[in-house]
């Protein structure tokens, strides 16, 4: 996309400009500045205050370059309020590679104020900022600043220059610390036509436009060009919650997309599409459906693959675990190609673009029907689905079709089984690229839960030794998890041997682990194991608890206020089969109640049952959790309903003997 | 007849060569033992310093690995770091599977550049350059040299082949060549046999070598690495670095080369300051308060700033930009300390120390310049050594925390170098003290009063969440009491004593835990001792290893619990005694007058200990795990129930 960007630039073959620089400057300093402001935004988390921030991006031709590129401005004045706040006082401003050139930054100004019994200014010097090349696509210029006391003021100011003409950078309100006032402007030329939406939860305060009439020369000819202005007050900080989505679906920002120009002569050009437009440009394009294509680089080897008399599912799998194997994932996202399948093939070494085309294209390659799905990573943010945001994607998985069922496939993920998405997929919807007239949104979510079952069985005998089995099933993304942390270890054995290490009151003898490469079967861990309850056995009564490993002692969801939706990424569930025999003449003397909480709707269930016969003790506990997502006002219900099971599983049995 | 030969020779040869190149490398010929519980063997390193001169010394480094499985990756890839003084000249790798058959090649170009700054520093003027093979079947064996050029002698690389956990050594080599007239000092640790020297008329080469050395697994509670490891350091009597050239063979010429060249001129202040300095101290009769008001000074005006550049991280800024930017790192920060000091004639060291909670001494018989990653300030008051650590604002005057705390450090001054031991506290003095009075209501919720008393080298504990405000020490206190359904009415902290010999501060929280005792028909449950519970700690089978207790340390919990009335108080108390060599554990329960009171204790003395002994200390900690969390079962009288 990018660098048909920079084509059309030069098709406008850009002569002069008229733009003269300006300095955003902030308004001068006063002993007011000083006083901490009253707000309800400020609060005792507070350790530094922005009074006051300014942004500005505006077009310019660069004479030197004979090009275009926009300048971004920013100005902001912060008060540190405690020592704490004493980091505000570090910046890292962060240059990006756009196309093959970096953004550049000059003018960079820091001041500190203070008072000393009148308002002193210190400047920071020029030698005190640090350029540095942090790897081939960032550049950072750092620096802090001078006299940094409590409740000083310092103002930052800079100048960015960036070769991305087409997007102006997202303003972003909220941050980590609260804003008394934001203000952002963009001067866009009336060529361009952007669609501006804001996110977050917090409106805009103010929203002025403004034409300047001839005021950027382009092409030999007067434009004119929308001066607006967005403006925010009283934004409170944004704190992360766990087990919440990322955090930029949540703050505040306004975001710029270029929908349309036009070009001198008149005609217009759309850029942001409909979904049509999309899927023929994707399909079209080298990098993408280029890559789908090209079915002959699979041809000659997918007899390799499997037999011809292989049923469809399992040639798809096949096809799955081949490319699994033969392309290892380089850690890096895309939902272009960035090898191309068939370099990613010879040098077995791909992103996830690579991987999971090659996929789709051997899929088609063998008759299967495969196709790509669009997918934007949970830390990447939710899509934007009101219209197509090509650029809010950062991900490809493929999703296939064999005998009418459908499966989502993503073959960068060594552990992943047939059919399975990994957590990072698990984000709102993806779409789903038919051909280039059709496409539609999808949901992504796993069909198979995760969960975990414990199945513990063995006797006691009279001298209060435990001796036993425990069998432990994963499935799904337990699964996933767990085989990634074995996988971790040099051998099966030393991952054992860590188990047995680490299994504090409990010994564990001897253990197995089955299905660890059989990846469309649970994950299956199997432990002999021996407890010494001899403290908890007396002459006539014995007492013990039969949850004898991941007993839940802390509740996972302890906060006294909730602001974002819990995001779990899937269902959960986790239950114990349990199966005791007790040594002979022991009578049940008293035991935890069975017991079944459900959350309204059945959202979450608990439920625990036990029976004692003929000297054996069974127990049956399972909680589950029948939602991935829990709103804001879920979140107290979840958090007693943990609290009221952390207190059953305290209770013990207790028997005596007669 | 001769050409043919020649022909012959050649492609003999070749086939030689080519047999060679197939079998060298391939895994095969690795004796069992080498690959036994390792994730990487060397196969072969050489690690060669060439030193011409002062400033010209090149090192070459020739290694052979092979990569067993994932978790030995780490092995197979290369990092070298790069600066003014030293430029990374070439590198030429080449990569074999498992049969030794080569797979692809590798050069400088394939690496990837990148700044060292990392997240700590604002600036590092080092660079790095890495490469990590794109190989992920194990196992591989990736071969390459590289040659570094250095126009600095003063850190030669060392040689420490077996330092690192899980790797097993074929062969491994230390060569080091000068002229025969160059002097300079060898330092070997854990290395049995002496240096194989060879001399000629222009040179003098030592050699050293390790072979056929197992992998050694990482164990808990195991004495630092860098004592047991094998290491062999290096230090030219006379050298130069960036630029500046010296000579020290001893700590105390090192203390006084770094103070000449390195400090001296460094300490002016600008008039204002010494006015100001002069006016703060001026009712002021005693050097220690004097010091005090200083430190505080320089606490209030001062943050600090990690920038690494100039000579080697090793020079400070001088106290001047310091009083003028008001920010600066551990040395200029001294530094800055030390000029405020001269204003009132108090005298001070300036000492490099190996900071860390893993306690390093600076090796007593080796001077050299790569011991040591911060300094310190030591004030040799009479009888009242005082140490100053000038990078944290908040930590009170005199004391260390465990960063630098009972370590031999070298205090540099215009006398020389001087070795001096940093404080410690004994395993009584680092007490934390708790006790709790609790009421247990009618529903089983608990309500009352924590108070915990920090000590020693105990003292900061919790001594950071008093900065803090109300919202985040309440998230720090659910934290350290992750307890179901605990809140906190209040949190308060109160320092007890300032004094460095006598530190503690006291911590309060008001606190109720709902449904805290469980009913259960005729009983219930209670966990008296729920504010500290000890982790287990691993089962290490068939130790190699010494077992290492790096800091003892005291805690106490006295907790009272004023029953509810249909509680029967005739319940059997409990009352364990533990003792090891390693610590002693006390759990003592009894009810009293409708109080259940439970003392816990447990007091671990650092050391070190025979291997065999760690079997107990795991017994040890293993029962203090289960009491820790053991239940008291209360029966409700019979009206009650």
């Amino acid at each position: 996309m990018m660098y048909r960007f920079f084509a059309l630039v030069w098709i406008f073959q850009v002569l002069l400009a008229n733009t003269q620089a300006q300095t955003n400057e902030l308004p001068s300093i006063s002993f007011r500045d000083f006083e901490i402001p009253s707000s309800p935004i400020i609060d005792s988390t507070s350790h530094a205050v922005v009074i006051l921030e300014k942004g500005r991006s505006d077009i310019q031709v660069d004479d030197g370059e004979r090009e275009l590129r926009v300048i971004h401005r920013y100005g902001v004045r912060i008060k540190i309020l405690d020592k704490e706040g004493f980091d505000k006082a570090n910046y890292v401003i962060p240059l990006y590679k756009i196309g093959n050139k970096f953004e550049t930054v000059s003018q960079i100004r820091g001041y500190t104020h203070y008072i000393d019994g009148k308002i002193q200014t210190v400047e920071m010097d020029k030698g005190a900022i640090f350029h540095e090349k942090m790897n081939e696509f960032v550049n950072l210029s750092k620096f802090t600043l001078p006299n940094i006391t409590e409740n000083c003021i310092i103002d930052i100011e800079y100048e960015i220059q960036s070769p991305d003409i087409f997007n102006y950078r997202t303003w972003e309100y909220q941050d980590d610390i609260p804003k008394l006032y934001s203000e952002y402007t963009a001067i866009i030329p009336a060529l361009y036509n952007y669609n501006v939406t804001l996110t977050g939860f917090y409106k805009l305060t103010d929203e002025r436009s403004r034409l300047l009439k001839d005021y950027f020369l382009l092409n030999g000819r007067r434009q004119d060009c929308s001066q607006l202005t967005y403006i925010m007050k009283d934004i409170p900080a944004f704190h992360e919650e766990s087990y919440m989505l990322a955090p930029k679906n949540y703050k505040s920002a306004i975001n710029f997309e270029l929908m349309q120009y036009y070009s001198t002569n008149g005609a217009r050009q759309n850029l942001t599409k409909e979904w049509k437009d999309v899927d023929r440009e994707l399909l079209s394009n080298r990098s993408f459906g280029g890559q789908i294509n090209r079915e002959n680089n699979f041809k000659h080897i997918l007899p390799e693959m499997y037999a011809d008399g292989d049923s469809e599912e399992v040639k798809a799998r096949k096809i799955y675990r081949y490319i699994k194997n033969q392309i290892k994932w380089n850690r890096i996202y895309g939902k272009y190609s960035q090898f191309g399948v068939k370099e990613a093939l010879e040098r077995r070494n791909g992103n996830v673009g690579d991987i999971n085309l090659a996929l789709i294209s051997a899929c088609g390659a063998a008759g299967i029907e495969a196709y790509p799905v669009l997918v934007s990573t949970r830390e990447n943010g939710l899509p934007k689905t009101i219209h197509p945001v090509i650029s809010d994607f950062n991900y490809l998985v493929a999703q296939v079709r064999v005998n009418g069922k459908n499966y989502f496939l993503d073959a960068s993920e060594e552990n992943l089984p047939f059919g399975l998405l990994p957590l990072r997929c698990i984000n709102g919807s993806g779409r789903i690229i038919y051909s280039k007239k059709s496409s539609e949104w999808i949901k992504l979510e796993n069909e198979i839960n995760a969960s975990t079952h414990f199945d513990i069985t063995g006797n006691i005998d009279e001298a209060g030794q435990f001796k036993g089995n425990i069998r432990i099933t994963y499935q799904g993304l337990d699964a996933l998890n767990h085989r990634n942390y074995i996988r971790r270890f040099s051998s099966l054995n030393t991952y054992i041997e860590e188990r047995m290490n680490n299994s504090a009151n409990m010994k564990i003898e001897d253990g197995d682990i089955y299905q660890l490469d059989s990846l469309d079967n649970n994950l299956v861990e199997s432990y002999e194991v021996s407890m010494d309850f001899s403290d908890n056995i007396g002459e006539k009564n014995f007492a013990f608890n039969p949850i004898l490993i991941n007993r839940m002692t802390k509740n996972p969801f302890n906060l006294e206020e909730r602001s974002y939706p819990v995001d779990l990424g899937s269902k959960q569930k986790e239950s114990y089969t349990i199966s005791i025999q007790l040594p002979k003449g022991f009578h049940i003397e008293r035991q935890p109640k069975n017991t079944a909480l459900a959350l309204p709707e059945s959202a979450a269930r608990y439920t625990y049952q036990s029976q004692y016969e003929e000297g054996r003790l069974m127990l049956k506990q399972e909680l589950a959790l029948n939602k991935a997502i829990y709103e804001v006002d879920e979140y107290f219900h979840l958090k007693e309903f943990y609290s009221r099971i952390i207190q059953h599983q305290k209770v013990d049995f207790a028997f005596t003997k007669k | 007849m001769a050409r043919k030969l020649w022909l012959i020779l050649v492609l003999t040869g070749v086939i030689h060569l080519g047999l060679r190149g197939q079998n060298m490398y391939s895994v095969d010929l690795i004796n069992a033992h080498l690959k036994e519980r390792a994730d990487a063997t060397v196969r072969n390193e050489r690690v060669e310093i060439d030193m011409k001169s002062v400033n010209d010394v090149t090192v070459r480094i020739t290694r052979a690995v092979t990569v067993h499985n994932r978790s030995g990756e780490e092995h197979g890839s290369i990092e070298l770091y790069y600066n003014k003084s030293r430029k990374i000249k070439n590198v030429k790798g080449e990569i074999f599977n498992e049969f030794g058959v080569s797979i692809g090649k590798f050069s400088l170009k394939d690496f990837r550049d990148r700044s060292a700054s990392g997240q700590s520093n604002l600036y590092d003027d080092t660079r790095m350059k890495d490469y990590s093979p794109a190989v992920y079947n194990y196992p591989y064996t990736i071969v390459y040299s590289v040659e570094i050029k250095e126009n600095q002698n003063l850190l030669i690389p060392s040689w420490a082949p077996d330092y690192v956990y899980d790797v097993a050594i074929e062969r491994s080599s230390y060569v080091f060549t000068c002229r025969p007239t160059e002097r300079i000092r060898i330092h070997q640790q854990n290395y049995e046999a002496e240096a194989v020297v060879e001399e000629d008329a222009k040179t003098k080469t030592y050699t050293w070598e390790l072979k056929d050395i197992p992998a050694r697994r990482s164990e808990p509670y195991s004495p630092p690495r860098d004592l047991q490891a094998t290491r062999v350091r290096i230090v030219p009597e006379n050298f130069q670095y960036f630029k500046k050239t010296g000579h020290f063979k001893d700590w105390q010429e090192f203390g006084k080369w770094n103070y000449d060249y390195l400090l001296a001129d460094k300490r002016v202040l600008p008039e204002a300051t010494v006015q100001r300095v002069k006016e703060l101290t001026k009712d002021i009769d005693s050097p220690k308060e004097k010091a005090k008001a200083l430190y505080k000074y320089m606490q209030d005006k001062t943050r600090y700033i990690s920038i690494q550049v100039g000579i080697g991280g090793i020079e400070p800024f001088p106290a001047e930009t310091v009083d003028r930017l008001g920010y600066g790192d551990c040395k200029a920060l001294v530094n800055y300390m030390q000029s405020l000091l001269d204003v009132v004639n108090i005298p001070s060291y300036y000492c490099v120390v190996e900071a860390g909670s893993y306690k390093r001494d600076i090796t007593a018989d080796f001077a050299n310049v790569s011991d040591g990653n911060h300094i310190i300030l030591c004030i040799p008051f009479e009888n009242d050594t005082t140490w100053l650590e000038c990078t944290n604002q908040q930590i009170p005057f005199g004391f260390l925390s465990d960063f630098t705390d009972d370590r031999l450090v070298i205090a540099c001054s215009a006398e020389g170098g001087k070795i001096m031991r940093t404080p410690k506290f004994s395993h009584e003095a680092s007490l934390q003290y708790r006790e709790g009075h609790f009421n247990i209501l009618a529903d089983g919720s608990l309500e009352g009063r924590l108070k915990t008393t920090f000590s020693g080298g105990q003292f900061d504990n919790h001594y950071y969440n008093s900065f803090m405000n109300q919202q985040e020490q309440t998230k720090n206190a659910k934290k350290w009491y992750d307890i179901d359904h605990i809140s906190f009415r209040k949190i308060d902290y109160e320092m007890i004593s300032a004094d460095k010999d006598s530190i503690a501060i006291c911590e309060t929280l008001d606190l109720a835990i709902k449904n805290y005792v469980v009913k259960s028909g005729t009983h219930a449950i209670l966990h008296p001792n729920i504010f500290n519970q000890a982790r287990p700690i691993p089962a290490t089978r068939n130790r190699t290893n010494e077992l290492y207790i790096n800091r003892g340390y005291t805690d106490i919990d006295i907790m009272h619990y004023t029953l509810p009335d249909d509680i029967d108080t005739s319940t059997m108390p409990v009352n364990k005694r533990l003792e090891t060599e390693m610590g002693i554990y006390e759990l003592r329960i009894a009810i009293s007058n409708g109080i259940l009171t439970s003392y816990r204790m447990i007091q671990l003395r650092e050391g070190t200990y025979p291997q065999e002994k760690y079997a107990e200390f795991y017994q040890f900690m293993t029962e203090i795990y289960s009491s820790d969390r053991g239940k008291y079962n209360l029966s409700i009288k019979k009206d009650n129930r």
